[in-house]
């Protein structure tokens, strides 16, 4: 079992980052090595609403899928994995508060790599960094995309 | 604002070790565009669906810690061959016409993109450093092809 947790604090009303966790369009964007989403129902973020995502791991194209099982705006969002992909088991989960410089957001993510999946010939160590590596920039990411300023 | 208003022209082409139909199916993905310009963030179509002519589509982008949004309208959508936009007013751009062709070569393909594109004054007059936001614009744009190709010739999991 891999993941991360920490919190950052971003220098943007809870609202904007909101904005950026409820646009799934952001999604590749924020994850280095996921290349594109598609939704079930299409739109902004909703409970219920499934993702299948495709990335890449090295050389290989992934995909995995997940279900979207608690928005609270602009609070609280948790992201569940579905079976069959690339993870056995996904959970993230963010909650964003005020503080007197804009945002905590508290993000955590507890996986687990899909050896069914990957089959023989992939190290799952080596898999499991590299998700933590995109989530951990996801976490940077987050940050970066909800201070950028209008023109 | 010296030297703003030049048109900036570019055209580049790559050798892609995929066919035209999966190269197609990757440059009319609006899902994809995010990761084919660095600086992108995330599309909206109008209407939304597969790519046509006709449509409209906001990029949404970053220069910088700055946000822009780039519409733009698709002006050619000719299946396996040819897919061209031209930017609308209102964006980081006064005119930001792109053409991308994919010629067949065996089972390979050849991409090519010719842009032209010149800041919107709008933007310009605001933004004090109007060098390095043309260079990060013509860092994305020549990023385009490299940035495709990385994708298309990326492997399925063995089975």
């Amino acid at each position: 079992m891999g993941g991360i947790s920490g919190t950052v604090a971003i220098d943007a009303e809870p609202e904007a980052v909101w904005e950026v966790l409820a646009d799934p369009h952001y999604v590749p964007r924020l994850y280095p090595d996921m290349l594109n989403i598609k939704l079930e129902p299409e739109g902004r973020v909703s409970a219920g609403q499934r993702r299948t995502l495709t990335g890449r791991a090295g050389k290989r194209m992934i995909q995995f899928r997940t279900k979207v099982s608690e928005v609270v705006p602009p609070k609280r969002l948790v992201i569940e994995g579905c079976p069959g992909g690339a993870f056995e088991s996904f959970t993230q989960i963010v909650e964003l508060s005020k503080s007197d410089s804009g945002t905590d957001a508290k993000v955590s993510f507890r996986f687990k790599v899909s050896s069914t999946y990957f089959g023989i010939g992939f190290d799952p160590l080596t898999l499991e960094r590299m998700a933590e590596d995109n989530q951990r920039i996801y976490v940077n990411n987050l940050k970066e995309l909800s201070e950028l300023k209008r023109v | 604002m010296a030297g703003t208003r030049d048109l900036t022209r570019l055209d580049t082409s790559i050798d892609i070790d995929s066919p035209r139909w999966s190269v197609w199916a990757v440059i009319t993905d609006p899902s994809y565009f995010p990761k084919l310009y660095l600086d992108a963030i995330s599309v909206q179509l109008d209407p939304p669906g597969p790519v046509r002519t006709g449509q409209r589509c906001t990029i949404l982008g970053k220069v910088g810690k700055t946000r822009v949004e780039v519409p733009i309208q698709f002006t050619t959508v000719d299946r396996d061959f040819c897919l061209a936009h031209r930017a609308l007013p209102g964006g980081l751009f006064a005119k930001w016409n792109q053409t991308v062709t994919l010629s067949p070569r065996g089972l390979r393909t050849i991409g090519r993109v010719e842009s032209e594109y010149d800041l919107a004054p709008a933007y310009s007059s605001k933004v004090a450093d109007i060098p390095t936001w043309n260079r990060v614009v013509s860092r994305n744009l020549l990023g385009y092809l490299p940035r495709v190709k990385e994708i298309c010739e990326l492997l399925s999991l063995p089975r």
